[in-house]
């Protein structure tokens, strides 16, 4: 029970995270220092899933959830959303003048 | 028998003999009206070559012409047109032109006619009657709403008149329910060039009460010339640059046009759609027949509202090509119609979660403002709740992200648009969506522009929060004041834009001053008669600069048919050749931002003057988020287009395309057909030139606001109010422009009024004493950057192009949202 009240305690934590280390990836001078500490916190959170250090595995299950989240949020749920209708108007009966269609070959 | 009728004996009595548009020339030629002489060879003569046509859906085999109608031609020939060199044969079926109009526009003409080849141009107009379009008409069944009678074919020969203009009147306008304006449509040469939809004609619209009050010179890069050196297949040639942008008409014939067509309204009691040229100073009259109203009619139930972010920008509609990809990668609460975006009135509903009614929540979401006492809806939020919640644990830390979004972090959209345009593998709906939407949720930020600049939206709920906490802890502060707290951080692309156009227009007058070769260059540059300035002076170094920086801007942002400064510089050229140097105001602006948030603060407590820092602050990044994010995603449109263009370059080789631009009417499934040959050229032609007209017929028309939603319909009734989008109050002369090649018009000190408004009108706003837009809402680029350089401004004035006339007096005041013509 503790462990899913830690669970759900960790989702906004984890998303505020996420989104910290994310910002300095988006700063082009400081993205090459920001992917090692990606890649370190891979690790981490992968050594924490895999072992049972109990107090911490729930903070990695959170993590892992919201990672995983965002990217099913982009490719299954919004690419496919995608996609506005294009409606059209009825064709009026009779054409004008500019609509003749064959009008005016040069022959 | 003597099949040969001359037209000057006809009328509309002869209808039956000789078809609907003889009849009509006979007519109007015995009323005087200046028609080219000519003769008609009846409908007997058909009779006797084809018979009685008793299945208008079995083509017959072409008749061998018999040798005495060939002498009656040739007898007619010497009579009427002795000295006729090439010829019009044009057809007049019986079943056209009239009020069973059904089958008009079906059949063929022909022009440059010589009388040694007359008689295959009589018989090719005959077959014109089982034309494939005119097959498709009778197969579609049509035909039950002709006549019933069997249809029947008289050919018309006139001298071909060597037009150096022409185009079409209508006595009324066909497009504007209920408008009694009168219309004119004129281009150079002939007018085979507007009914190919290729050229833009000037549009001129004429009023009983009025005048002449309207006269739009369009960029007219084609025309079918009458020239003996152009004798190819179309004689469609490109128009010299000087010409290009001049008015076809003068005033005196805008008015001696829409005089005559009023009296061919009169002869035949209906209004008229009429067809005019002019051989140098002469003006002839080629065609006339009752207008058809064009149907304005939809089958579609779904409510939709005009999304005002893209509106706003340019009242034209997208092209189909833009409009078939963005429709791929936009949201399905958004649709098209007419070109146009809006958004899905029950889609919007599911998201909201105030207690709105329907009419409520249409004006908000044409961005007018919520209702003062807005109420949350619990039951609604208690729904919608959980939904709230996963959408922070689904995408919340691209949210987050965005707080904190710098420019540097934006900027690295350039080198990513760049990537995506040079990617040969992406189709053109995969690099739209790269480009708009990234290509996965962790990558850079800056990656995901146009998804950054939406978000960024959200200042407008900020500023909402402001207004309330104002007004609950600082009553006494006046409210129209309040947006002078926010603005002046001067960090925004537009503001840099605004800089380096007045820096760029600067060095520019001072450098034509001390170099007359670069003053004659500009010149000439401006006239179209040079396209290059001098590689070595300091202003053309300048002049590179800036468009590294800013090349991918331009004016109708957002439609990849149009071109970026980079593209036609000669524009910017003008917009700065046109905007003298002027005494900057950016310091005693931003001491104004200043002191109005001193005099906020007064009113406050410590704790309260933080919230409202914090708020402020946020408004601020916000406001510059979306601004610079807008700069950087219409980079991607700009890669977007360039793709396109190299499709462009590739089919023009192959000459499955004829004319550059073309390519922007058709869809990409269409292209690729065209690729690979399942769309055959002329069919690709035919579908180009039917939506070149369309197109051209929905710019003239405004956005519906609404469509299947059921609230009043909005009369402009002469009272001219909008939207606040930045307070003040100004008295002064009005400046309708209605396009930049206008701008230069606008002198400072003036009133500006504009049928919208985007980054390339940027440069007007300082020389404007005040700003009133027919579109627009507080969050457009006209609010931006009115607010910005405390210019009053109105936005969401409906017609005020139409209403407000140039040189007239008025009194705006933006922040009671009125105008009072003096």
């Amino acid at each position: 029970m503790i462990n899913v009240l830690v669970f759900i305690c960790a989702l906004p934590f984890s998303v505020w995270l996420l989104a910290n280390i994310c910002c300095v990836i988006d700063e082009p001078e400081r993205a090459p220092a920001a992917l090692r500490l990606v890649a370190s916190l891979c690790v981490l959170v992968g050594f924490l899933l895999l072992t049972s250090v109990a107090l911490w595995q729930p903070v990695a299950w959170a993590l892992a959830f919201v990672a995983v989240a965002h990217l099913l949020a982009y490719f299954v749920i919004f690419r496919p959303s995608l996609g506005a209708a294009i409606y059209r108007q009825q064709p009026p009966t009779t054409p004008l003048l500019l609509d003749e269609a064959p009008e005016g070959h040069p022959y | 028998m003597n099949w040969i009728v001359p037209l000057s004996e006809l009328s509309l009595a002869d209808i039956d003999r000789v078809g609907a548009k003889a009849a009509h020339l006979g007519a109007m030629m015995r009323a005087g009206f200046n028609v080219p002489q000519g003769f008609v060879i009846n409908v007997d003569a058909f009779i006797s070559h084809f018979g009685e046509v008793t299945d208008p859906l079995v083509k017959p085999a072409p008749p061998r012409l018999q040798a005495e109608l060939m002498n009656n031609v040739m007898q007619a020939l010497l009579t009427y047109l002795p000295d006729a060199g090439e010829l019009a044969v044009r057809s007049s079926a019986t079943d056209e032109d009239g009020q069973h109009a059904s089958f008009a526009g079906q059949h063929s003409t022909y022009y440059f006619v010589t009388p040694n080849r007359i008689d295959q141009a009589i018989l090719d107009c005959w077959m014109s009657l089982w034309s494939r379009a005119a097959l498709a008409y009778r197969r579609e069944g049509w035909v039950e709403i002709s006549s019933g009678e069997p249809p029947r074919m008289a050919v018309i020969i006139q001298r071909m008149l060597p037009a150096t203009r022409s185009g079409v009147v209508f006595s009324a306008d066909p497009v504007i329910p209920d408008s009694t304006d009168c219309v004119i449509e004129a281009t150079w040469g002939l007018g085979a060039a507007l009914v190919d939809g290729r050229v833009t004609p000037d549009h001129v619209r004429i009023n009983e009460d009025q005048g002449l009050y309207s006269y739009h010179v369009s960029d007219k890069r084609m025309q079918v010339s009458v020239s003996a050196e152009n004798q190819s297949a179309t004689r469609l040639q490109e128009i010299a640059r000087e010409q290009r942008n001049a008015p076809v008409l003068s005033t005196f014939e805008a008015h001696q046009i829409g005089n005559t067509a009023a009296q061919l309204e009169t002869l035949f009691d209906a209004p008229q759609d009429v067809e005019w040229a002019y051989v140098d100073d002469e003006l002839f009259w080629l065609q006339s027949r009752p207008i058809t109203r064009l149907a304005q009619e939809h089958t579609f139930t779904e409510p939709l509202v005009l999304f005002k972010p893209l509106a706003e920008n340019f009242t034209e509609p997208l092209t189909p090509l833009t409009e078939d990809l963005m429709a791929r990668v936009l949201p399905k609460i958004g649709a098209f119609y007419g070109g146009r975006l809006y958004l899905n009135l029950n889609k919007l509903q599911k998201i909201n979660v105030f207690d709105l009614s329907e009419n409520e929540l249409v004006e908000a979401a044409l961005l007018r403002g919520l209702p003062d006492r807005l109420r949350v809806s619990w039951q609604k939020v208690f729904k919608i709740l959980p939904l709230l919640g996963l959408a922070f644990l689904f995408d919340g830390v691209n949210w987050l992200r965005t707080q904190r979004a710098s420019y540097a972090a934006l900027a690295r959209y350039a080198a990513f648009a760049e990537k995506v345009q040079n990617n040969a593998k992406l189709s053109l709906q995969q690099a739209a969506r790269q480009l708009i939407w990234g290509r996965w949720p962790f990558e850079p930020i800056g990656y995901r522009i146009f998804y950054t600049n939406v978000s960024a939206g959200r200042y407008f709920l900020y500023i909402g929060l402001l207004k309330a906490f104002t007004k609950r802890y600082a009553p006494a502060f006046p409210q129209e004041q309040l947006s002078a707290t926010f603005h002046g951080r001067g960090d925004m692309q537009s503001m840099e834009l605004l800089k380096q156009t007045d820096y760029l227009s600067g060095l520019l007058y001072r450098s034509l001053e001390a170099d007359a070769e670069l003053a004659d260059r500009v010149a000439q540059i401006i006239n179209g008669k040079a396209s290059e300035l001098p590689s070595d002076s300091e202003f053309a170094l300048a002049f590179e600069t800036f468009l590294q920086n800013f090349g991918h801007r331009g004016s109708k942002e957002l439609e990849l048919a149009a071109p970026s400064w980079r593209e036609t510089p000669t524009e910017l050229l003008k917009l700065l050749y046109n905007n003298p140097p002027r005494e900057t105001r950016v310091d005693q602006i931003h001491g104004n931002h200043l002191a109005a948030r001193d005099t906020l603060n007064q009113h406050l407590k410590p704790w309260q003057r933080r919230i409202t820092s914090f708020l402020t602050r946020r408004i601020c990044h916000y406001m510059a988020l979306r601004e610079n994010t807008r700069h950087f995603h219409i980079m991607g449109f700009d890669a977007l287009r360039q793709k396109v263009l190299q499709l462009e370059h590739q089919l023009l080789r192959e000459a499955k395309l004829p004319v550059a631009g073309d390519i922007f009417f058709l869809t990409e499934a269409e292209i690729t057909d065209l690729q690979q040959e399942t769309l055959s050229a002329t069919e690709a032609h035919t579908l180009i030139r039917k939506r070149r007209r369309d197109w051209q017929r929905q710019a003239r028309l405004a956005a519906p606001l609404t469509l299947n939603i059921d609230r009043p319909v909005e009369i402009s009734n002469g009272d001219l109010s909008g939207q606040c989008a930045s307070p003040g109050e100004i008295q002064g002369v009005a400046r309708v422009v209605t396009s930049l090649s206008e701008a230069h018009t606008l002198c400072q000190g003036e009133i500006l009024i504009a049928p919208y408004t985007d980054p390339a009108w940027t440069p007007l706003f300082p020389r404007a004493a005040g700003v009133i837009v027919a579109t627009g809402s507080f969050l457009s680029h006209a609010g931006i950057i009115a607010r910005e350089l405390q210019v009053p401004c109105l936005v969401d004035v409906a017609d005020c192009t139409r209403l407000i006339q140039t040189g007239q007096k008025l009194h705006l005041n933006a922040t009671a949202g009125t105008i009072t013509l003096l």
